[in-house]
This record gives structure tokens, C-alpha cells and sequence, in this order.
């Protein structure tokens, strides 16, 4: 028996619909699951057999990679394919590559700070290519700063050569502070040190609203920063933890202080650490100088366009009286993976993008401010330009001029941990000046730096000496 | 006939499941097994050495501020998760239906948007300076808006524990709202007429209705707080937040494995973590008697 | 009065439900440079489109969106069949082995997921199948959740239905697919939800395997966003706003299904 209508098309589905056992809602997923299924099927990924795959992590190194791909296939004939993956994930999926043995790629650019978790395990198994015999082959080596490759030195093999040499110069407001120091007769140039700086600024901190530095302690950079300046380090060439060496305890009982000391004796405080908050405290003046590598000068003339000409660059205020003006933050390595089929060509991309002609060098640095190892560049104009946002500075020869005095940075497996427990400890330290202020504080670091370093000593020492594994 | 259908279709029936069980299931659940008796470095790089990665961590004291941490999560989560979706339950329970209907859109609203896509929303709510949170409280209480909660040590835990409250309270709620209105509103009355008064109507007659459901959202809650991983992850970029006030056990796992390399290790912290979870489970299960309730 | 308060409260929740969510929306719209300056709203003369362009433009975000519907679409389906399978057995019959199967599924769900990601990676690797969404699909076919939910409210379907069946001379199959889903349906529809928000929001597994931007779920591309040289807060909050609507949609069609479902399976306890 048919009632009216049923019987009509709407009316049927309806009846279908209804009688379905399982119901609208997977039909409803299924559909639009079989929608988008035909939609990539229309639009298949394009099967790219490149023959060589590069993974990369800044997007502004990609589109410069990407660049230098073109010109490769038409060079070489050989195709490259610059792959952009998140920061965060590169680590992650580089280690499953590596432990799965698959879809490693041909090159690869690792942060400086993770590098050192690679080179672990034994020397013939590690899973970048020593590009020591490269480099010589190629003479290269004379090319580059020696420090610059410390870093990616693991028991003498070079896994990875240097994107950069990241020498960091003060930045500061030289619209506030240039008329101050002039109106006594002193130029920026003549605070030679760190005492000098505070000493003769002193008259423009008005707590709460204007410090003279920016020192974000929380996350450990600054303190790197001042550290290496000193000839300090977490980790010495050999390996060896030294993060709790006198060095470092001078250099946490001099820097815990600017930031933890109160009223007009505090001279240091941070809103945040490149982001925008922390523009926003600069571009209002409420701290009038900050530790700048080159890339992030690039950084801060894109998010704080308000200071398009106030702002000067110079080789950081020393520790001490002819010490160190400059230091390093940051880092980034290529290396070329073991299973690269044709390391060869890897060297030659390689080449192509670290070591090419000094225009190339120069087009980076005008985008990036990114200054490169390789010497030879550093004659391009780019790098001589006057810079109008720098005041009228020459911001590549500011940059040039300190390069060869950066001080080594020296990697380990162990380096994140050893970070974050050096991020313990100067919290630690922060919170006990801020307690107990400076009585007793030195013997208080020594120790919290020991016990800090003692931790990661007996990681290190658990690790298997692999090389006489067999 | 059917008698002997019946006694393979059982089979029949779970075999697909049992096959992909045992293929993405057990076997990694195995290897990882094996995997924890090694310290790692690389695929073709392997120290056996039994036991110690368990023994270390028991020493490890980056492992124990994990723990503490993820503790302090869990508890904090789930001691302020159920009395607020149990009350927004009870509140909702007195709504007319229409009311009910839309008010639980709302409350469940911020499940639907995801764990991923709202630590992409919180990332930016919870930034210092523009960001909703701080913009809101300055507005409203005058404190000031430079508060980083993602960069202060004893402010990350408790923003975490904020976002999963926003991601999860509507989720439970459902449970509880459901649960209430399951109870036999006759029971009501007979407490009622016996003369007692809300608060003993809510002890005597209310908690216990709902009593199943209760310890299977406090069991679900404890568990899956236990294993925060990609809140933490996605709101505190690859690190451990300041001072590792964000590590968390999975994440010092994920540390350990993919970004120290040494997957044995890894495992190691990952069985224990199931363990304790496991634990936990029982332990609360034992406590709140399950299934065994007097009527 | 009490109703009043009742009232008010609720409202108090909602509104703190609904303001991340609202200002989600208004951010959507935000220029980039108003960030700084429009904490919360901006003047509406000051809302653009201009993120949804830079969102298109600098990724391939419909195409993340067409990833993330395939494989969701395909691993919910597959999910279903197998766990309301799966949960009709083991709830409608009885057999050897039965206790095991269950004790053993039900450890496992207590095992956190980065701990077998290298050994799932290997495996995924050896049939072939990185950097493919079937390396998500097939893996993802395991859903002892949902097995587990299926079985707690089969429970309650009544064995009368199923011997009348059986008199009827239905196989098995029949019985499952006829007489038991359909009156199931609340809780395919609760499971249809929840396994859809889960696929949808996948992350970690999908960044390990996926390589190809081309296959990228929308997760993994829209983090890609926070690179390290600049933030898109503008695009960023556009692109989470879409990538969440097709689940509020989905939501809003099946919201009674899903509660009754999800609180029919729970309150049995």
C-alpha cells in the first residue's frame, strides 16, 4: 500500500535515508571524504623524482634555496627540491628518518643548538657526511672563519658547514643615547666596556619606565651571550662540560644583578624576547639597547618599523678592558646525510648556496642582514651600503668588522639538556639575589652551577663509548 | 544452523580489528618494549643495558620535575574540571530545554574547535602585550598586560591548565548532564518528603545517581591529563617553557627520543608513564569501589 | 530569583566559552599591523579580507583542506565498520578468549602514543607507505575507544531481537547490519563525531609521516605558518577559523545523535 507521494524521488531517498542502518552522519562524512578523494585524485601531488631533496626550515632560505634550483637544473640538469618544513618538526623528522633509514634527505640545514644531537653514536655511523675532505679538496677552509666551524666539529670530523657566523653588536636608541653621551663630550664608541656603559648612562634610567639593556635572563641566550664573551662556554672543544668553570660563575654573579637588583640599581629588564611585546618596549624606549646578532637586525627592521632611523649598531662594551666587543647567538649548519646517493652533486648544490659568488652573498644580506662565513663575499657592495634605517651605518662592515674575533661555540649531544638545566640554574640565581641579594651570592652560583653541571655529567657519563663498540 | 555461525562469527567479526591491532598495536608496543632495554644513538647504534634506563630515571631528576609537573597538571585539571562541569551540569539541569539545548552548544563549542587549533588560538591569546587574556584583565581589573604567561615559570602551568579547562569542561559536562537527567526524579521526591534539603538531596540522592559516570570522567580525566603532550608542545614552541615549568612526562620523552636521539631512553619513560598510569586507574577504580554500589 | 542566578551564571560560562572564539573570528579579519593596536576588536572600518588572500596565496590551504576531509572521510569510515564489528562480537557473544582480548585492548589505550612512534615510523616505512595518506589511514583503522563504545551500548540491545532474527534464518552479518545498527544509530552518530574530531585534529603522527607540503593535513600546514623568520598572526587566525568549521557544521547536525549516543555508552558505566 502506497500512500500519495511517497512514491516520488525525494520521497524514495527519504525512505533510503531513513532505512540506512547506520544513518546520516557517516553518509554524510563519506560524501564529503569521497568529494575531496576526487578532488586529489583531479589534482595529483606532481611525482617529483628530484635528484636531491633538501630540507630546510626558515622560509627565507627556502625561497633563496628555491632560487638557486632553477639555476641548477639549468646548470646541471639536475633537479633539487627545497622542502620547507615547520622548525619545530625538522628535529623530529629528521631523527625518524634517520632511525628508519628512510627518506632521509640529500641536505639538510639543522639549528646549531640541535646539531650536536646528531653527531652521537659511533663516528662511521653517524648520519652526515665528514665534509672535512671537502672542504680541502675545495680549499674552502681558508674561506672561513675556523670558528665558525666549531660547532659542527665532532671528534675532528666537520658534519656540517656554517650558514653564518651570527656576531652580536649592541643595538641601541642612538636618538635617546647619542645627544646624552654628546652633550658630555663622549661618543658610543668610547664605552669600551660593560662598566663604562653602565657607568656613564647611568643618568638616563628612570626605573619602571627606561633600563638601559634588555636582557630576556629567563631563556638562557643572554647569559649565553655574555658567557662566550668571556671565553666561556658550556661545552669546551673536547667535549668537556665546562659550564660551571669560573667563567661561567663570574659571568652569572656580574649578569644576575642588572636584572635582579631593585629600584635605581636595576639597569636591565625585558618585556619579551623578539616578539612583539618586545618590540614594543623598545619603540617606546623602556629599554634603550639590546644584544643583537645579525639576524635579527633583519627581524627588528620589519616588526619595529617606528624606529626607521634612531637606531645605531657597535661592537659590544667588553667584560673588561680589552676584551671581547663581540659574541655569538645562533647557528645554523647544512650537512649532507650518509645515504646522500650522490654526495658529489650534494657538495656541488652545497656550493652553490653557501660558497657562491659574493652577489648572491649579497642579495642574502640585503634581505636577511645575515652575514656569511664565506670570506670572499664580504667585498660585495651590499655589504657597504649605508642603511637608513641604521642611521645612515654601514651595517655589513659593522658586522665584518667584528667576524674574525667571534668567539667558538662548541656543540655536544648533550647541549639541550645542558641548556635546560643551565635555564635552571639561572632562574635559581634570579630568585635567590632577588631573596638574599648579593651576600653570599657567589658561593651560591658555584654551587648551583656545579650541581647543575654535575647532572649532566652523569648523563654523559652513562653514554656508551661507541667508537670502541664492536 | 545458525548455532554454528554463530559460534565463528565472533571471530569473523573481530578478526579485522585483531589483525590491525596486532600489526599498528602490538608489534610497536613490543619493539618499543625491547627498545627501552637500549640506550639509542641512530638506527644501527645500540648498547644493551637491560634495566639501567630504568634504573636512572628512578635517580633523574629532570624526570621527577616531569612528573611533578604533569602531577600538578592533573590534579589541578581535574580537581577544578569536575566541580565546574558538574556544577554548569546542574546549572543547565534547571534550564528549559531550549535553553539546555543552546547553552550546551555553547559549553561544548570549545571541544569542537580541537586541541590543535585552539593552542593556535591561545598562542596568540595568551602573548603579553595584544593578547585577548591580558588586553581583558587589564581592561577589567586593571593588572597589567605585560603578564607573560608562557614565559613566567609559575604561570605556565596554570595557563595550561586554564586552556585545558576552556578545551574540556563543555566535554564533560555533557557526561554529567546527561547522567543527571538519568536519575529517577521519584527518588527526589521520596528525599523530599523524608524531609531533607538540597545539599543532602545533592549528598545522598544526586551523587550517587550519577556515581558511574562520575568515576569514569575522573578515571578518563586523570589518564588523559597524565599524557599532555601536544598542548604543551604547540604552546611552548620545542622547548620545555621556562625553566621547564612546561615539561611534561611525554614531552621529556619527546625530548629524550627525537631531539637527544636516544629512543631507548625514551621508551624507558614512556612504560613507566603507562605504568603509573595504569596505577592510577586501578588505584582510583579500588577506591571508588566500582561497580558495586549499595542501592 | 533562583532562576534568575541559575540564569546569570550560565550566561557568566557562555560568555567565557564563546569570547576566545569571538575574538577568533574578529582576528580573522584583523590586519596584521592592527595586532599591536586593536588588542581585541578593530574599528570596523578597519576590517579586511586580507588574511583569507595571504592564506590562499601563501599556502596551498584548500588542498590542506581536501587532505584533511579524504582521510578523515576515510578513517572514520573504516573506524566504524571495524569497531561497531568488533563491539557487536564482543558484546552479543560469548567465546574463548574473549576476557583476554578485552583486558589486553584495554591496557593499551593507556600506552601515550610518542612512545611507539619510532617503531609505527619503521613499519609505516616497510610497507611503503611514508609520506602517503594511507600511512595515516591504515594505521589509523585501530580504535579500541570505539570499540569499547560500541560494545556498552549493544549490550543494551535486547537478545530477543537477535533470536527472532535468527529464527528468521538471518546469518550473523545480517543480524549485525539489520537489526542491531539501526537501532544503533545514536551512538554511530556520537562515534561519527568524535572519531571525525579526532582524525581532523590529528597531529603529531601526520607531521612524522607527511613530507610532501602536498599532503598536508591542516594541522601540520597551518603550524607550518609560525616559521622562523616571520608570524602571519592574521592569516594564522583565519586559516584556524576555517579549518574549525567544518566540525562545528558537523557538530550542529548531529548534535541530539551525539549526546544521546555518547551519554547512552557512558551511563551504563
Amino acid at each position: 500500500m502506497q500512500a500519495q507521494g511517497v512514491d516520488t524521488a525525494p520521497g524514495r531517498l527519504r525512505r533510503w535515508l531513513d532505512e540506512l542502518p547506520v544513518g546520516l552522519a557517516p553518509l554524510l562524512i563519506a560524501a564529503t571524504g569521497l568529494i575531496a578523494g576526487l578532488y586529489l585524485l583531479v589534482h595529483p601531488v606532481p611525482e617529483q623524482r628530484a635528484d636531491l631533496t633538501m630540507w630546510v626550515f626558515g622560509a627565507l632560505h627556502a625561497d633563496a634555496y628555491q632560487a638557486a634550483a632553477e639555476s641548477f637544473v639549468d646548470d646541471t640538469d639536475r633537479t633539487v627540491d627545497v622542502q620547507l618544513i615547520n622548525y619545530n618538526a625538522v628535529n623530529q623528522k629528521l631523527r625518524s628518518a634517520l632511525w628508519a633509514a628512510v627518506n632521509v634527505p640529500d641536505l639538510v640545514e639543522i639549528e646549531k643548538s640541535a646539531a650536536g644531537g646528531f653527531f652521537r653514536g659511533p663516528l662511521d655511523k653517524v648520519g652526515f657526511l665528514d665534509l672535512k675532505p671537502y672542504l680541502e679538496r675545495d680549499a674552502i677552509l681558508d674561506r672561513v672563519p675556523a670558528h665558525a666551524l666549531a660547532a659542527y666539529t665532532d671528534r675532528g670530523a666537520v658534519f656540517g658547514v656554517p650558514h653564518d657566523i651570527h656576531p652580536v653588536l649592541l643595538a641601541y636608541r642612538a636618538d635617546i643615547i647619542d645627544p646624552y653621551l654628546a652633550r658630555r663630550g663622549l661618543r658610543m664608541e668610547d664605552l669600551a666596556t660593560w662598566d663604562d656603559y653602565f657607568r656613564e648612562l647611568r643618568g638616563l634610567l628612570v626605573p619602571d619606565e627606561r633600563y638601559l639593556l634588555q636582557i630576556e635572563y629567563g631563556d638562557a641566550w643572554a647569559f649565553q651571550i655574555f658567557l662566550l664573551q668571556r671565553g666561556g662556554g658550556i661545552f669546551g672543544p673536547d667535549g668537556r662540560l665546562r659550564m660551571d668553570d669560573d667563567i661561567a660563575v663570574a659571568t652569572m654573579t656580574w649578569m644576575i644583578p642588572l636584572v635582579a637588583e631593585s629600584g635605581d640599581r636595576k639597569v636591565a629588564e625585558s618585556l619579551g624576547n623578539w616578539d612583539p611585546s618586545f618590540y614594543r618596549g623598545f619603540i617606546e624606549g623602556y629599554y634603550i639597547a639590546a644584544l643583537c646578532p645579525d639576524w635579527r637586525s633583519s627581524q627588528i627592521q620589519t616588526f619595529a618599523k617606528e624606529l626607521h632611523g634612531k637606531l645605531r649598531v657597535v661592537p659590544l662594551p667588553a667584560p673588561a678592558p680589552g676584551g671581547l666587543r663581540t659574541s655569538q647567538m645562533g647557528g645554523t649548519m647544512l650537512g649532507i646525510s650518509h645515504s646522500a646517493k650522490d654526495p658529489e652533486l650534494a657538495w656541488r648544490f652545497a656550493k652553490e648556496i653557501y660558497y657562491g659568488s659574493p652577489e648572491q652573498h649579497g642579495r642574502l644580506f640585503r634581505t636577511t642582514n645575515i652575514l656569511t662565513p664565506d670570506r670572499r663575499a664580504w667585498s660585495d657592495p651590499a655589504y657597504h651600503e649605508p642603511r637608513p634605517y641604521w642611521s645612515g651605518q654601514a651595517l655589513g662592515e659593522q658586522f665584518i668588522a667584528v667576524a674574525d674575533e667571534v668567539p667558538p661555540f662548541y656543540s655536544s649531544g648533550f647541549l639541550p639538556s645542558a641548556q635546560a638545566k643551565l635555564n635552571e640554574a639561572i632562574v635559581s640565581c634570579y630568585s635567590r639575589y632577588r631573596s638574599h641579594g648579593a651576600e653570599g651570592f657567589e658561593a651560591y652560583v658555584r654551587q648551583r652551577l656545579k650541581s647543575a653541571a654535575d647532572h649532566v655529567r652523569r648523563q654523559m657519563a652513562r653514554e656508551p663509548d661507541w667508537d670502541t663498540e664492536e | 544452523m545458525p548455532l554454528r555461525t554463530a559460534r565463528t562469527a565472533p571471530y569473523l567479526f573481530l578478526a579485522p580489528f585483531v589483525l590491525s591491532f596486532l600489526i599498528f598495536g602490538a608489534y610497536p608496543i613490543v619493539r618499543s618494549m625491547i627498545l627501552s632495554l637500549y640506550i639509542t644513538s641512530g638506527p644501527e647504534a645500540q648498547h644493551f643495558v637491560g634495566l639501567d634506563n630504568y634504573l636512572h630515571l628512578l635517580q633523574d631528576p629532570d624526570f621527577w620535575t616531569a612528573f611533578r609537573n604533569t602531577a600538578t597538571f592533573a590534579l589541578g585539571s581535574v580537581l577544578l574540571q569536575l566541580p565546574l562541569s558538574l556544577g554548569l551540569a546542574l546549572l543547565l539541569n534547571r534550564a528549559d530545554m531550549r535553553g539546555r539545548t543552546v547553552f550546551r552548544f555553547i559549553f561544548f563549542s570549545p571541544n569542537l574547535m580541537g586541541l590543535v587549533f585552539s593552542a593556535l588560538l591561545f598562542m596568540l591569546i595568551l602573548a603579553p602585550r595584544f593578547g585577548l587574556l591580558n588586553a581583558a584583565l587589564h581592561a577589567l581589573f586593571g593588572l597589567p598586560s605585560t603578564t607573560r604567561w608562557l614565559s613566567t615559570p609559575g604561570l605556565v602551568m596554570p595557563a595550561l591548565i586554564m586552556v585545558a579547562l576552556w578545551l574540556y569542561a563543555g566535554f564533560n559536562m555533557v557526561y554529567f548532564l546527561a547522567a543527571l537527567q538519568a536519575v529517577d526524579g521519584e527518588l527526589y521526591e521520596a528525599a523530599t518528603i523524608d524531609g531533607a534539603g538540597r545539599w543532602s538531596q545533592f549528598w545522598h540522592v544526586t551523587l550517587p545517581g550519577i556515581r558511574p559516570v562520575l568515576i569514569f570522567v575522573v578515571v578518563l580525566s586523570t589518564i588523559g591529563s597524565f599524557q599532555l603532550f601536544e598542548l604543551a608542545f604547540l604552546l611552548l614552541g620545542n622547548s620545555s617553557g621556562p625553566d621547564q615549568a612546561g615539561l611534561t612526562i611525554v614531552m621529556y620523552l619527546y625530548q629524550n627520543g627525537f631531539l637527544g636521539g636516544d629512543l631507548g631512553y625514551a621508551s624507558a619513560i614512556g612504560w613507566t608513564l603507562a605504568l603509573m598510569v595504569l596505577l592510577l586507574a586501578m588505584i582510583q577504580l579500588r577506591i571508588t569501589g566500582t561497580g558495586k554500589e549499595a542501592r | 530569583m533562583r532562576r534568575v542566578v541559575v540564569y546569570m551564571l550560565l550566561v557568566l560560562f557562555a560568555l567565557l566559552c564563546l569570547v576566545p572564539i569571538a575574538w577568533l573570528v574578529a582576528s580573522a579579519f584583523k590586519a596584521n599591523a592592527d595586532f599591536h593596536v586593536y588588542p581585541v576588536v578593530p574599528p570596523v572600518d578597519r576590517l579586511t579580507l586580507a588574511n583569507f588572500t595571504s592564506l590562499f596565496t601563501q599556502m596551498p590551504f584548500l588542498r590542506f583542506m581536501m587532505n584533511s576531509f579524504f582521510v578523515a572521510g576515510a578513517t572514520v569510515i573504516l573506524q566504524l565498520f571495524f569497531s561497531s564489528l568488533g563491539g557487536f562480537a564482543l558484546a552479543k557473544y560469548d567465546f574463548a578468549g574473549k576476557k583476554t582480548v578485552m583486558g589486553v585492548m584495554l591496557a593499551t589505550m593507556m600506552i601515550p602514543g610518542p612512545v611507539l612512534l619510532a617503531p609505527m615510523y619503521e613499519l609505516i616505512y616497510h610497507m611503503g607507505l611514508i609520506d602517503s595518506h594511507l600511512g595515516l589511514i591504515v594505521p589509523g583503522m585501530v580504535n579500541v575507544f570505539g570499540m569499547f563504545l560500541f560494545r556498552q551500548s549493544m549490550l543494551s540491545v535486547p537478545d530477543e531481537m537477535l533470536q527472532a532474527a535468527r529464527i528468521d534464518g538471518c546469518n550473523e552479518f545480517q543480524i549485525f547490519w539489520h537489526v542491531v545498527m539501526p537501532v544503533s544509530r545514536p551512538i554511530v552518530g556520537a562515534f561519527c563525531l568524535i572519531a571525525f574530531m579526532g582524525t581532523w585534529n590529528s597531529f603529531l603522527w601526520p607531521q612524522i609521516i607527511l613530507q610532501s607540503s602536498d599532503r598536508f593535513t591542516l594541522p601540520i600546514g597551518l603550524n607550518q605558518m609560525i616559521g622562523v623568520y616571520e608570524a602571519d598572526y592574521g592569516a594564522m587566525m583565519a586559516g584556524t577559523l576555517l579549518a574549525v568549521l567544518p566540525v562545528v557544521v558537523l557538530f550542529f547536525l548531529l548534535q541530539k545523535e551525539f549526546i544521546a549516543g555518547l551519554t547512552k555508552g557512558a551511563v551504563k558505566g
